[in-house]
C-alpha cells in the first residue's frame, strides 16, 4: 500500500517538475472530468433533434443549436469521447506494431534489420494523407476503419525509435548476459529490450494521439467521417454552411479540438523531457 | 560516399515502385470506376459503359493493365485523364505552379520566422517572450488547418472585407502585368497566412530544441570558459550545428510541397494539385491518381535523397564514416 | 541579430504589398461596367464540365452548354415542351414518324449556316457512338432531311416518351465534327453552338467566359457576358456572393438549403424557389428480410415524419412529397394515391402483426443499414429517418459513401434501406429505371409483372389522356406495394441580386432551366 502511495507521490512530483507536463495533465484531467460528468450536466442527448434549429447560445442551449436542432453543448461533450477514443486506439495500434517491429529489427539485426529498415524508409516516403483518403473513401468511413487506417500508417516512426533503442540495448551487459545464459529471444525482447527502450515511444505515441485526432477531423471535414457518431470534425463540416449566421457551431467544435490536441501535445512534450535525462539539465 | 549514394538511390527507386504498385491495386479494389462516373448517376447507359470499358482496357485482367501502364510510363507517357480527357502531365503542370506558389511561399516564411523565433527562445529561455512564443506554438500546432482557414475567411474577408474570400484572381476584371501580380498576391495572402501559421510551430520547436541541444554540448561550455566572444560562439558554432535538423525537416517538407494542401486549397478554392487529387480520387480517375502519386513519390524520394546527401556532406562524421 | 533584420524586412514588404492590393477591392460591386451596356453576370458554378459535348457523357456539357447549344425542343421549368431549333413538329397517327420544321435563319457561332444535316448527323452519331440517351434513340431507324429546314425521324417502334428526351440532346455542328472522333475533337473544349451565348475562353477550374450571340435566332440576349466562376466549396460560394464577387447563386452553384439560411439576411437579395421534378425517396431492400413483408414496409412509411424533413433537412425550402410521381410533370401526376401521414401506433401494430415484437429495450429490428451517398441533404434526411425508425423500435445506422462507391454497394444489394433521389422527369417513363425490372435505379430488385405491363402500355399509347390513366395505375400499384417511399420534393433555390431580372424562375413556362437568354439588369 505504502509502495503504491510512494510511487504515486513520485509520479506527481515528476509531473510537477515540468511545466508542459503539468499543464497538459491539468487540461487532460479537466477534459476527463467533463467527460465523466457529461450525462449529468447535459439536458439533451446529442442525437436529439428536438430543439429549434440554429439558435444562438441561450440559457437552454448553452452553446446554441446546430442546423438540425441538436444541442451543441451536448455534442461537444459527447464528441470528446469519440475523439479521445479514436486518438488513443490509433496511437495504441501504431505504438504496439511499431514497438514490436522496431524491437525485432534492432534486436535481431542482420538481414532482418536491413529488410525492415527498408520497409520503414519506404513507408516514411509514402504521402500518407492521400493514402488514408483513398482507403477511407474506398472501404467506408466507419470509426473502426478510420482508427485502423490511422494506426497502420503511423507505426514507422515508432518502429524507428524502438529500433535505435534496441540496437543500443543489445550491447548492454545485462542483455548480453541473458543471451549467454540461454534465455529465449522472445523473452529477452519482451522482458528486457522493450520495457527499457519504450520511453521515447511513449512520448511519440502521445504526440501521435494528437495527430490522429487532427487527421480524423480532416477526414470528417472532407465528408468522410462516420455519420453515426458525434465527432467534432463532423460538426465543423456541418457548421461550415452556417458560418456567417451561426458561427458558434464551427467555432466551438474547433476550439474543442484545439484544447484536446494541445493537452496531448503538452503531455507528449513533457514526457519527452522527463523521460530523456539529457534535455533536463540545460542552463543558460 | 559513392556506396552510400548508390544505396540511397536503390531505396528511393524501390520505394517509388512499391508505392506505385500498392496504389494501383488499392484504387482498382475500390468500388466504382471512372467509366460509371462518366456514364452518370441518373440513368446510366449500359452500352456507353461497355463501350468505354473496352476503350480504356478495363476488361483485361489487372496485371496486364499494370504492365501496360508501367511500360507507358517508362516511355515517358503518363497517359490521359479519363475524366478530363487531357494529357495528365499537362494537367499536373498547369496546377503545380499555383500549388507551389502557395506552399513554397508558406514554407519559406515558416522556416525563416519559425527558426528565428526558435533561436530567440532558446537563448532567452524562461523569459516572457519564450513563454509567449512557446504557448502560441502549441496552440498553432493543435489547430485543424481548415478551421483556421474558415476563421480567417470569416474575420478578414467577410466581416472586415480586407481580403477576397477565395480564388486565385479577380474574375470581374481581368488584370495584366503588375496589377495582375498584385491581384494574385491579394488573393494569396490569407491562404499563405494560414499555411505559414500552421507550419511555424514545427520549425520553432526544432530550432529551439536543436539550439538547446547544441548549447548543452561540452565544447560550447569550453568556449565559454575560454572567454570567446558570445556572438562568435553563436554565429560560428551554435548556429551551424543547430541548423542540420532544420535543413532535414525543411527538405522533407519541400518534398511534400508539390501536393499542395488539400484542405486549405479546398476552403479557399485555390486551384492547385491538392484539389485535383481529391477530385481524381472521388471520380476514380485511375491514370490521374497514379500520375500524381508517381510524381509525388518521385519528388519525395529525390528530395529525401538530396537531404540525406546534404546532411552527410555537412556532417563530417557521416562523411568520414564511409571512407 | 542579423536574422531578425531579415525577418522584419520580409514582413514589412509583405504587409506593404498586400495593403496596396487592398485598395482595388471596392470597385467590384456592380455587374455593370462603363465599357459594356448590358452588363456581365457572374455565376457561381460548383464544378467545371470536363468538356462541352454533353451528348458524349454525363460529366460533359454542364450548365454552360445549355447557353451555348440548342436542341430541337426545349423543356421549360413548368414541364412544357416548347420549340427551340424546331419551330413546329408533327407526329404521325401511328406514332412512327416525327416531322420537325426547323427555323430558317439560324447560324452557328462560327458563321456557318445551321441546317437539317446537323440534326441528322447529331442523332446518327449518338446512336453509332452510344452516347447519352442512346436507348431512347435506338428506335430511330431512319433520319430523312428532304430540305435544309426539315428533319424526319422514322421509328420502328412506338415510344410516346421520345419527345420529352429530345431537349436533353444538343445539336452539334456537323462541319466541325464530321469524320472526327467525337471524344477527341477540339470543338469539345472550344464549343461552337447555336445558343444565345458564345464560348469565349476557359481557365481550367477557374472560370468560363461566354459572350452574347448577337445573331441568336430568337433575339439578342439581355446580357453582354456571362462568367461562370468555379467555386467547389459551398460556403466559399456563399461568401463570394455576400462579398459581391458573384451575382447569381443558381443551379450551377449547387448550394444546399442550409446555406440559404445565411443568405436570407443579406440586403438587396432575392431568394426565389421553383419546383422541380427531382424527388427524394426511400427504398427498402426487397431481397432481404424483413423488407420483403409489405406490412413492415408500410410500418416504415407510417413512422416517417416527412414535414419534419422539409423543415429541418430542407430548411423549409422543399415540399412534402405526397403522391407517387412528381407533381412537376403535372399531366401524369395524380393525388389519389398518397403516402400515409405519420402514425406511430399504427406502425407499431403492423410490426406486431408481422411478428416483430419489441424486446426488453423496445427494439424490434436491429442492425439495419441505411446507405446514402454523400450529399448534404441526404445526411440530414438520414439522421431524421434514423430517429423516426427508432421510435418504432428499429435500430439503424447510417453508412455514407461517395458517389462512385455508392453505386456499387447498392447494385450489390448491400443495404437495408437506401435514401436517394433524382430527376423523375421528363416523362413518367423515367420510372422504368427506378421501379422496373433491370432498371438502373432498381436496387431494391422490385419485380411486379403488373407494373411491367403498365410501362409497356405507357410507351405505346400516344394519346396523352389515356397515358395519364395508365400512369395513374402505376401510382396506385406503387402506393400499395411501397417499393419506393417518396419523402420530399426538391425545390431549386435561386439567390440573386434584386436588380438582376429574367431568370428562368421568373419565366417558368417560357424557358428551360439555367438558360440565361432572358436575363438582364434593371438599373
Amino acid at each position: 500500500m505504502n509502495n503504491i502511495k510512494n510511487k504515486f507521490k513520485k509520479a506527481l512530483k515528476t509531473i510537477n517538475s515540468n511545466s508542459q507536463l503539468k499543464w497538459g495533465c491539468i487540461l487532460l484531467c479537466f477534459i476527463i472530468i467533463m467527460i465523466i460528468i457529461t450525462p449529468f450536466i447535459t439536458k439533451y442527448s446529442p442525437y436529439e433533434i428536438s430543439c429549434d434549429m440554429l439558435l444562438p447560445p441561450n440559457p437552454d442551449n448553452i452553446l446554441g443549436t446546430d442546423g438540425l436542432g441538436k444541442d451543441v453543448f451536448s455534442m461537444i461533450l459527447y464528441g470528446a469521447r469519440t475523439s479521445i477514443t479514436i486518438g488513443l486506439i490509433s496511437a495504441l495500434i501504431s505504438g504496439v506494431i511499431g514497438t514490436f517491429i522496431g524491437g525485432i529489427a534492432g534486436f535481431v539485426g542482420g538481414k532482418v534489420d536491413a529488410v525492415i529498415s527498408e520497409i520503414i524508409n519506404i513507408f516514411l516516403m509514402i504521402p500518407t494523407f492521400f493514402l488514408i483518403l483513398m482507403i477511407v473513401a474506398i472501404f467506408g468511413s466507419s470509426m473502426f476503419n478510420v482508427m485502423l487506417v490511422l494506426g497502420l500508417t503511423s507505426w514507422p516512426s515508432n518502429a524507428r525509435l524502438m529500433r535505435v533503442e534496441a540496437l543500443s540495448l543489445k550491447e548492454r551487459t545485462f542483455v548480453k548476459s541473458s543471451i549467454a545464459i540461454g534465455e529465449s529471444n522472445w523473452k529477452i525482447l519482451f522482458n528486457y529490450i522493450i520495457p527499457n527502450g519504450i520511453y521515447p515511444i511513449i512520448s511519440n505515441t502521445t504526440l501521435s494521439i494528437s495527430g490522429a485526432i487532427l487527421t480524423e477531423a480532416s477526414l470528417s471535414f472532407l465528408g468522410l467521417g462516420d455519420p453515426n457518431i458525434v465527432s467534432w470534425g463532423q460538426m465543423i463540416f456541418d457548421g461550415k454552411s452556417y458560418m456567417a449566421t451561426a458561427p458558434w457551431i464551427t467555432t466551438f467544435s474547433g476550439l474543442a479540438i484545439l484544447i484536446l490536441v494541445v493537452s496531448f501535445y503538452l503531455i507528449g512534450d513533457g514526457l519527452n523531457v522527463v523521460l530523456n535525462p539529457k534535455l533536463k539539465n540545460v542552463n543558460k | 560516399m559513392k556506396k552510400y549514394v548508390f544505396r540511397r538511390l536503390c531505396t528511393g527507386f524501390l520505394a517509388v515502385a512499391v508505392v506505385f504498385v500498392l496504389n494501383f491495386f488499392i484504387i482498382k479494389a475500390a468500388p466504382g470506376s471512372p467509366v460509371e462516373i462518366l456514364a452518370g448517376r441518373d440513368n446510366p447507359s449500359q452500352q456507353l459503359i461497355d463501350n468505354l470499358n473496352e476503350k480504356y482496357g478495363f476488361n483485361q485482367p489487372l496485371y496486364i493493365q499494370l504492365v501496360k501502364y508501367v511500360s507507358n510510363i517508362l516511355k515517358g507517357d503518363l497517359g490521359d485523364s479519363i475524366i478530363y480527357n487531357e494529357n495528365i502531365l499537362k494537367i499536373i503542370m498547369d496546377k503545380m505552379g499555383t500549388s507551389l506558389l502557395l506552399t513554397l511561399t508558406a514554407i519559406i516564411f515558416a522556416v525563416i520566422i519559425g527558426t528565428a523565433a526558435g533561436l530567440f527562445s532558446a537563448t532567452h529561455q524562461r523569459g516572457i517572450v519564450d513563454k509567449v512564443f512557446t504557448s502560441t506554438s502549441y496552440i498553432l500546432n493543435s489547430m485543424p488547418s481548415f478551421w483556421l482557414a474558415i476563421m480567417f475567411i470569416m474575420v478578414f474577408a467577410t466581416h472586415l472585407g480586407w481580403f477576397p474570400t477565395s480564388g486565385y484572381s479577380d474574375i470581374r476584371h481581368t488584370y495584366t502585368g503588375i496589377r495582375h501580380v498584385l491581384d494574385v498576391m491579394h488573393h494569396l495572402f490569407l491562404p499563405v497566412l494560414t499555411m505559414t501559421l500552421l507550419q511555424l510551430p514545427i520549425y520553432f520547436k526544432i530550432a529551439k530544441s536543436s539550439v538547446i541541444q547544441v548549447l548543452s554540448e561540452d565544447f560550447i561550455t569550453t568556449f565559454k570558459a575560454t572567454g570567446m566572444n558570445k556572438k562568435k560562439i553563436y554565429n560560428k558554432y551554435v548556429f551551424r550545428n543547430a541548423i542540420l535538423p532544420i535543413i532535414t525537416v525543411f527538405g522533407i517538407s519541400l518534398a511534400f510541397v508539390i501536393t499542395g494542401s488539400v484542405l486549405v486549397e479546398t476552403v479557399f478554392s485555390w486551384p492547385g494539385t491538392g484539389r485535383v487529387m481529391m477530385n481524381a480520387i472521388m471520380n476514380r480517375d485511375y491514370p490521374l491518381i497514379m500520375g500524381i502519386y508517381l510524381i509525388l513519390s518521385l519528388s519525395i524520394s529525390i528530395m529525401m535523397l538530396l537531404v540525406d546527401l546534404v546532411y552527410a556532406y555537412i556532417d563530417p562524421r557521416i562523411r568520414n564514416s564511409y571512407k | 541579430m542579423k536574422f531578425q533584420k531579415i525577418i522584419s524586412c520580409f514582413l514589412t514588404l509583405t504587409l506593404v504589398l498586400s495593403l496596396i492590393s487592398c485598395n482595388d477591392k471596392a470597385s467590384s460591386n456592380n455587374g455593370k461596367n462603363e465599357a459594356q451596356e448590358k452588363g456581365t453576370m457572374i455565376v457561381a458554378c460548383s464544378n467545371a464540365p470536363i468538356h462541352y459535348n454533353r451528348n458524349a457523357n454525363s460529366l460533359a456539357g454542364g450548365y454552360p452548354s445549355i447557353n451555348i447549344f440548342s436542341s430541337l425542343l426545349q423543356l421549360t421549368i413548368s414541364g412544357e415542351i416548347i420549340s427551340d431549333l424546331a419551330k413546329t413538329y408533327t407526329i404521325s397517327d401511328d406514332g412512327l414518324t416525327y416531322t420537325f420544321n426547323l427555323y430558317d435563319n439560324v447560324k452557328w457561332h462560327d458563321g456557318e449556316k445551321f441546317t437539317s444535316a446537323d440534326v441528322k448527323y447529331t442523332f446518327e452519331t449518338i446512336i453509332k457512338e452510344k452516347g447519352m440517351n442512346v436507348e431512347k434513340y435506338i428506335n430511330i431507324k431512319e433520319i430523312l432531311t428532304p430540305d435544309d429546314n426539315t428533319v424526319i425521324f422514322k421509328l420502328d417502334q412506338v415510344d410516346a416518351s421520345l419527345l420529352s428526351y429530345l431537349p436533353q440532346t444538343i445539336i452539334l455542328p456537323k462541319h466541325l465534327y464530321e469524320n472526327t472522333d467525337w471524344l477527341e475533337n477540339p470543338a469539345n473544349k472550344k464549343p461552337v453552338g447555336t445558343g444565345p451565348f458564345k464560348f469565349v475562353s476557359e481557365e481550367k477550374d477557374v472560370s468560363i467566359v461566354l459572350e452574347a450571340n448577337k445573331d441568336y435566332f430568337k433575339g439578342e440576349p439581355g446580357l453582354d457576358r456571362i462568367i461562370y466562376k468555379i467555386i467547389p466549396d459551398e460556403s466559399t460560394a456563399v461568401q463570394a456572393y455576400i462579398n459581391g464577387e458573384v451575382d447569381l447563386l443558381g443551379l450551377p452553384a449547387a448550394i444546399s438549403p442550409s446555406s440559404v439560411k445565411e443568405l436570407e439576411k443579406i440586403p438587396d437579395t432575392k431568394i426565389q424557389t421553383m419546383i422541380s421534378a427531382d424527388r427524394q425517396y426511400l427504398i427498402t431492400n426487397l431481397s432481404k428480410k424483413p423488407w420483403d413483408d409489405v406490412r413492415v414496409r408500410r410500418a416504415v412509411a407510417l413512422c416517417l415524419d416527412r414535414p419534419l424533413l422539409v423543415e429541418k433537412a430542407h430548411k423549409g425550402y422543399a415540399e412534402t412529397a405526397e403522391g407517387f410521381y412528381t407533381p412537376a410533370v403535372s399531366w401524369a401526376y395524380t393525388d389519389k394515391y398518397k403516402m400515409p401521414a405519420q402514425d406511430i401506433e399504427a406502425a407499431k401494430k403492423l410490426l406486431d402483426e408481422a411478428g416483430y415484437l419489441p424486446d426488453a429495450n423496445g427494439v424490434r429490428i436491429k442492425d439495419v443499414n441505411i446507405v446514402i451517398f454523400e450529399f448534404a441533404v441526404f445526411s440530414e434526411i438520414a439522421t431524421i429517418v434514423q430517429q423516426n425508425l427508432k421510435s418504432i423500435g428499429i435500430e439503424a445506422k447510417i453508412t455514407t459513401l461517395e458517389a462512385a462507391g455508392w453505386q456499387d454497394k447498392m447494385n450489390a444489394g448491400d443495404f437495408d434501406i437506401g435514401i436517394m433521389g433524382g430527376y423523375h422527369g421528363p416523362d413518367p417513363d423515367n420510372m422504368v429505371g427506378r421501379a422496373g425490372v433491370g432498371g438502373w435505379a432498381n436496387f431494391m430488385k422490385y419485380n411486379n409483372p403488373e407494373l411491367e405491363e403498365i410501362f409497356v402500355n405507357g410507351r405505346k399509347e400516344t394519346n396523352i389522356d389515356k397515358r395519364a390513366e395508365i400512369y395513374s395505375e402505376m401510382q396506385r400499384i406503387l402506393s400499395e406495394d411501397l417499393p419506393v417511399m417518396p419523402l420530399t420534393e426538391w425545390c431549386y433555390i435561386i439567390v440573386s441580386k434584386n436588380n438582376l431580372q429574367g431568370h428562368p424562375v421568373e419565366n417558368q413556362d417560357k424557358i428551360a432551366s439555367s438558360n440565361y437568354f432572358l436575363m438582364h439588369y434593371t438599373d
